[in-house]
C-alpha cells in the first residue's frame, strides 16, 4: 500500500508524467507553493459581451471617470482579475466606459471613460456613477476591455441587480436585454456609506483565456 | 431635385438606399413592399417582392437592387422589381457594393466579410485577428479594395484579390460612416465620436481633417470630381441633439452647414447636376434637401 501523497507531491508527479503543464512565467515550485496555500483555485473565464459602437480609444489614465459633482448615484467598482489558473494578472490594462447618469456617451470627449491598471494582486476599482439607461438599450451597463500579454483580450459587460429593466429578479428577467447572453455578469449592488450621502458598490472579478 | 421635398411612402421604412450616381433612391418598408423614386419625387416603381420581407437594401450598380432578409439576399431589377436571383447567406449585420455593381461585400455578426459576384457566386471570405463587431464596408471602385470599419476603431483595408489586411488605420472611434472617391485613391471616414477624415487609401496616411460635428457621423459621400465631401451627424439621443449635414470644398477649404433637425439615420449624395443633397428619413417620410455650397 502506497503512502497517501501530499498534493506537493502530487503535483509535481503529474507534471513529471506531462499531465500537468505550467504555463510562463510561473514555475512548478510557485503553483504548488500557492495551490498548497489555497491560493489558486482554478476558475471559469468571465463570459465576453459586445464591445458596442462607442468604444473609444487613448481614455485617460485614472480611477475616478466621473467629473466633479456629476449627478447620479456614486458607484464604486472593484475586483480582482485571474487567469483560468487563478493566478492574479498583474499590471492587466483595464478600460473602462459608460454612459451618464442621463444615460448619455460623451463620444467628443473622455467623461465616464478611463484606463487603469490592476496591482501585484490583481486588484483593480475605480469610482464613478451609475450609468443610466441609454435608448436603444435595455439595461444599465458598464463596459470593460482587459488585456494581459499572453492572454486573449477580455471583452465584457457589467449590469446590477437593482436594473429596474430585471424587475426585482434577474435570474427570470435577464434576458429582455438581448445583448445580456449571461447571467453571471450581473452583481449585486451593496449600498453604502452615511444614508445622506450613499454609494452603490459592486464587486466583478475579472477572468482572462489564455491567449 | 428642389429644396426640402418631402416623400411619403405607405409604411415606415425599414432601410434606404441611393443609387451611386445620385439619380434616384429606393426603400424597404416594414410592410415587406419596396419603392423607387426619381430625384424629382417621381414614383418610379413600387412593388412587393413577396415573403419573407426584406429588412434592407442597397443599390448593386444603377439598374439593380439588392434586397435582403434573415438568411438570404435577392437580386432586383429597379425599374421592374423582377427577381433575378436569390441565395442563401448567414446573417448580415452590414453590406456594401462596388459602384458599378460588379461586387457584393456582407458582414457576418461573427467579423467574417463574405465577397460575392452579383450572381452570388463566393468570391472570398475576409477575416482578420480581432475583427468582431463590423459597423460599415466599403467597396473601392473596380473593387480592388474593401475597407471595413469596427468597433475596436480600427479602419481595415483588405486587397480583395487576396484577402488579406493591406493597411490598418489607426482611428479614435468606429467609423459610421465610409466611402472611396470615385478614383479610388481616397477613403473618407465619418466616425462615432463626430470626425470627418481622408485618409490615403494605399499608404492609409491621413489626407485631411475636416471639421467636427458634436454628434456621430451617419453618412458621407465623396463627390464624383473629389473635390468636394458631403456628411451627415445622426443624433445618439434623438430627444435632445439635433443633428446636421455639411458639404465642404476641398479645393478652397471652407464647409457649410445645413440643420437637419431630430434624425436617427440619413444618407447624403451628388445629383448628377453637381448639387449635393441630404435624405432625412422619418418613419413614413424621406426629406431631400439640397446642401448650400
Amino acid at each position: 500500500m502506497h503512502a497517501p501523497l501530499s498534493r506537493r507531491d502530487l503535483l509535481e508527479k503529474c507534471a513529471a508524467a506531462g499531465l500537468l503543464l505550467v504555463a510562463p512565467p510561473l514555475r512548478l515550485a510557485e503553483v504548488a507553493s500557492r495551490f498548497e496555500e489555497g491560493a489558486l483555485a482554478p476558475r471559469k473565464a468571465t463570459p465576453a459581451n459586445e464591445l458596442g459602437p462607442f468604444y473609444k480609444k487613448r481614455s485617460p489614465r485614472r480611477d475616478h471617470l466621473a467629473p466633479e459633482n456629476a449627478p447620479g448615484l456614486p458607484l464604486a467598482v472593484s475586483g480582482r482579475i485571474f487567469d483560468r489558473r487563478g493566478v492574479a494578472l498583474a499590471g492587466a490594462l483595464v478600460e473602462i466606459w459608460h454612459a451618464s447618469h442621463a444615460g448619455i456617451y460623451d463620444n467628443q470627449g473622455y467623461a465616464y471613460r478611463g484606463e487603469l491598471v490592476a496591482g501585484a494582486d490583481g486588484k483593480y476599482g475605480f469610482e464613478s456613477v451609475m450609468p443610466g439607461h441609454y435608448p436603444g438599450r435595455v439595461a444599465q451597463h458598464v463596459h470593460f476591455r482587459v488585456s494581459a500579454p499572453g492572454h486573449a483580450p477580455l471583452v465584457t459587460q457589467l449590469y446590477f441587480a437593482t436594473d429596474p429593466a430585471f424587475d426585482g429578479d434577474p435570474d427570470k428577467n435577464y434576458a429582455k436585454d438581448p445583448i445580456v447572453h449571461s447571467r453571471e455578469l450581473i452583481r449585486p449592488v451593496e449600498i453604502a456609506g452615511d444614508p445622506g450621502a450613499p454609494q452603490a458598490r459592486v464587486s466583478f472579478e475579472l477572468v482572462l483565456e489564455s491567449a | 431635385l428642389a429644396n426640402a421635398r418631402t416623400l411619403r411612402a405607405e409604411a415606415p421604412i425599414s432601410d434606404f438606399s441611393l443609387s451611386p450616381s445620385g439619380s434616384e433612391m429606393a426603400a424597404t418598408l416594414r410592410d415587406g413592399s419596396i419603392r423607387v423614386w426619381t430625384l424629382a419625387g417621381e414614383r418610379r416603381a413600387a412593388w412587393a417582392p413577396g415573403e419573407p420581407p426584406t429588412p434592407w437594401l442597397l443599390y448593386l450598380g444603377e439598374r439593380r437592387i439588392l434586397a435582403g432578409g434573415p438568411g438570404f439576399i435577392s437580386v432586383l431589377d429597379a425599374a421592374t422589381g423582377a427577381r433575378s436571383v436569390s441565395w442563401t447567406v448567414p446573417e448580415l449585420t452590414g453590406a456594401a457594393a462596388a459602384p458599378d455593381g460588379s461586387l457584393l461585400a456582407g458582414a457576418g455578426a461573427d467579423g467574417r466579410v463574405w465577397l460575392w459576384k452579383p450572381d452570388g457566386t463566393l468570391l472570398r471570405t475576409l477575416e482578420a485577428a480581432g475583427l468582431v463587431e463590423i459597423t460599415r464596408l466599403a467597396v473601392a471602385p473596380g473593387a480592388r479594395r474593401i475597407a471595413v470599419g469596427a468597433t475596436d476603431a480600427d479602419l481595415r483595408l483588405f486587397d480583395a484579390a487576396t484577402g488579406r489586411v493591406e493597411r490598418t488605420i489607426d482611428l479614435t472611434m468606429a467609423p459610421f460612416a465610409l466611402d472611396f472617391s470615385a478614383d479610388g485613391r481616397t477613403l473618407a471616414a465619418g466616425c462615432a465620436d463626430g470626425t470627418v477624415t481622408l485618409w490615403d487609401a494605399s499608404s492609409g496616411r491621413l489626407k485631411a481633417t475636416l471639421g467636427r460635428y458634436p454628434l456621430g457621423v451617419g453618412a458621407i459621400r465623396v463627390s464624383p470630381d473629389g473635390k468636394r465631401v458631403a456628411s451627415a451627424s445622426v443624433s445618439s439621443n434623438p430627444s435632445t441633439a439635433e443633428a446636421e449635414a455639411r458639404l465642404c470644398d476641398l479645393a478652397a477649404p471652407r464647409e457649410t452647414s445645413t440643420p437637419i433637425g431630430v434624425s436617427t439615420w440619413n444618407a447624403v449624395g451628388f445629383a448628377p447636376d453637381g448639387r449635393a443633397f441630404v435624405a432625412v428619413i422619418r418613419g413614413e417620410t424621406v426629406t431631400l434637401t439640397d446642401l448650400a455650397s
